[in-house]
Parts: structure tokens; sequence; C-alpha cells
């Protein structure tokens, strides 16, 4: 096999995410790969977990996905096209999504030592962990042998590898199971295989599994290693708030629409706005309705806190 | 202001963090646009304000509050 990864030093900058809708992911990678177009900007290793989604790479059909899209939306299951290779995935909470936004350009032009790099940084990952994963020729992504285990096993994949590349800079990467809802993967023929199954550390170890951020610190840890990846500072996300604004109608909940004038944009939105220094979350709830509608009201908390 | 239309003059691309919220209005209280960032306002059921949102977050915190006024 010819090498793994990279040897010279390349400077990157680490981009650590919590929730990242998949389409927001999207817009983030375009983003990237359009700023380390310029060889004189650093690499990116971004790192998030996806909303539940199906995506189907270049070589998948809808027929990999083996129930009906309105069953899909009804449990919050979204599905998207991508221009990665590959074909049918599944990305969710408890998975951790790595993008390695990398330009190949100036000596690395290997994709494939990217690829074993990008396996090897999830194989030590799950050593560090006690599993045991492995390559399988033919079959991109680390595997785990579960016969050994228990009975019925067979191979099993941790990680996924699906890249794009467009002119020596890659957008995708990988994802590695944490602790992800696998049933998710059974309405789906994962990755195009049907007589394999999918794993996770949660399924392998139970409740010895690491939760996602100390997993994802080993992560980060490997893939710096195995790409040669030397972490620059870079720019802190800016913090934003929303406040859906609502009322009881007498037909039901009724949410308050503003139209952003045409300089800011002309879209709908409800309450929305950036903090200040010195702000909570929540003064700056309320700063903003009393500023954007004059009302004021009981906030709640939604269970949502998102990049973009 | 909101970052997606803010254009910077160095090249790095800015991410922004949004904490999400609902807050409950009296029915009958006047509504006071800020005339610089709001031109015209309505309020709307799940299913208008859902379609009438237009980013992907957005649309997800009015599926949450249906989610959890439904049950309610």
């Amino acid at each position: 096999m010819s090498k793994i990864g990279f040897d010279t030093p390349r400077p990157a900058q680490l981009r650590r995410f919590n929730t990242v809708f998949y389409t927001a992911g999207l817009r983030m990678q375009r983003a990237l790969a359009e700023y380390v177009k310029d060889a004189e900007n650093p690499d990116q290793l971004v790192i998030l977990s996806h909303n539940p989604v199906f995506t189907l790479g270049r070589n998948a059909t809808m027929a990999d996905i083996h129930v009906s899209p309105e069953f899909c939306g009804q449990n919050g299951v979204e599905i998207q096209a991508t221009d990665r290779g590959g074909e049918v995935t599944y990305h969710g909470p408890g998975q951790i999504v790595v993008y390695p936004i990398c330009n190949l350009a100036g000596g690395r032009q290997d994709v494939g030592r990217l690829v074993r790099g990008l396996e090897e940084a999830m194989i030590r990952t799950a050593a560090t962990f006690g599993v045991t994963a492995d390559r399988l020729k033919g079959a991109p992504g680390i595997w785990v042998d579960t016969a050994r285990s228990r009975k019925g096993g067979g191979l099993e994949k941790l990680g996924a590898v699906g890249l794009h590349l467009s002119r020596w800079i890659t957008t995708h990467g990988i994802a590695f199971n944490v602790a992800p809802n696998l049933a998710h993967f059974g309405w789906i023929t994962p990755c195009g295989f049907t007589d394999k199954g999918v794993c996770s550390l949660r399924s392998l170890l139970g409740d010895t599994a690491p939760d996602f951020e100390t997993a994802a610190d080993q992560l980060q840890r490997h893939l710096c290693e195995c790409l040669s990846l030397d972490i620059q500072p870079s720019r802190k996300p800016s913090q934003s708030v929303s406040a859906l604004t609502w009322r009881q109608g007498p037909d039901g909940p009724e949410i308050l629409m503003m139209l952003r004038v045409p300089n800011h944009g002309f879209w709908w939105q409800s309450v929305t706005g950036m903090m200040e220094p010195g702000e909570s979350c929540e003064e700056t709830a309320h700063r903003e309705l009393r500023e954007e509608t004059g009302l004021t009201g009981k906030l709640t908390p939604l269970p949502l806190k998102h990049s973009f | 202001m909101d970052s997606s239309i803010i254009h910077f003059p160095d090249p790095e691309p800015r991410f922004n963090t949004e904490t999400c919220f609902h807050m409950e209005v009296p029915y009958d209280a006047p509504v006071q646009l800020a005339p610089d960032e709001h031109s015209e306002f309505k309020w709307c059921g799940f299913d208008e304000a859902h379609d009438l949102m237009r980013w992907e977050g957005s649309k997800a915190s009015v599926q949450l509050l249906r989610r959890k006024l439904e049950r309610a």
C-alpha cells in the first residue's frame, strides 16, 4: 500500500461547531473551498454534527432509500442530493462529521493518501477506546468485524469516507459514528452495501462508550497527526439569538413574521439579532424584541443551537 | 443585522452560532416595527410561517415550537 496521510506540515484552521444543518454545511464548505483556492490561505478542518439527513452521492438513486419522502419528513429526516462520490448515507446527531477542506495542489496531489490518512485517523480514534477497526479492500471507510464479539455479527461500518475533488480542492469528508440513531441506517442501503451493517461506539461499547465531545477531541488529534496539520488561530463565530415570537390566536398559535427592508435582504423572519458584548442570550432576545416590535413577552428556550 | 448580508474587507469566511428561543406575547399588544429593519408584518399559522422562513434553522424553530405547543 502506498503512503498513509501526509508528512509535510501544512498550516490549517480548525472550526468546530455543534449542530449545523446540512444545507448550511454545504454553504460553509463552498465558502471555505473558495478561501483555500488561494494557496497562501491555510487548509480547513471543520468538525460538526448534522440534523438527521439522508444524503445521496453521485452514484445513489432514490431506490436506495426504502421509505417514502413523506415518511422521512414525518420522522424529521431530510433528503439531500450532493456532489460527493458514493451512494446514500445518513448523518445525524451523535455522529461526528469532519470536512477537511484542503488545497492539494503544490505537492500533495494524491487523493489516495488523503483518504488513507482520514481512515487512519478514524482507526486510531477507535483504538483509543479499545475498538479494533480496519480498512476493507474496495470499500472505503473503516470496518469492525462484530462476529468476533457477538453471534450473528459481521462486518459493520464505524466510519465512512466520501470526498469531492475539484481542481485539487477537497470538500465533504468523513462521518464517525459515536452514538447516532442506527435505526435510521436501516431505512436505506447505506453506501450501496446489502450484506454489511453499520455500528457505532455506543453499539460496540454500550454504556462505556465515550461521549461525543470526548470522541471528537480524539478524532481531531489523530486527524491533525495523520494529515500533518499545523493548527493556526481562526476567527471565532459571531453569536446571535432568535426569538420566535407568537401569540395565542382564536384558531391556534400565530407566529409574528416580519419582512426585512430591501437593503437588509428582503426576506421574512421572526425576531432575531446579534449579541452585543457583555449580553446574555436572554438579554439579547428581550432587547431585540423591544427594538424590532415594541413588544415584551415571556421567553422560553427552544432545544436548538446551530451554526451557519 | 443578519451576518449573511454583511460584506467584510478580509476574505476569511465568517460564521455565526445562533441560540434559539420562543416568546409568547399578549394577543392584543400593538406591534411597532423598526422602519430601518422591517417594512411590514403579519401573524401566521405554523404552515405559512414555515413556508415564509428563508433559512433552515428558522424553519426548524417553527417545527420545534409546533411540536412543543401541540404536546402541551
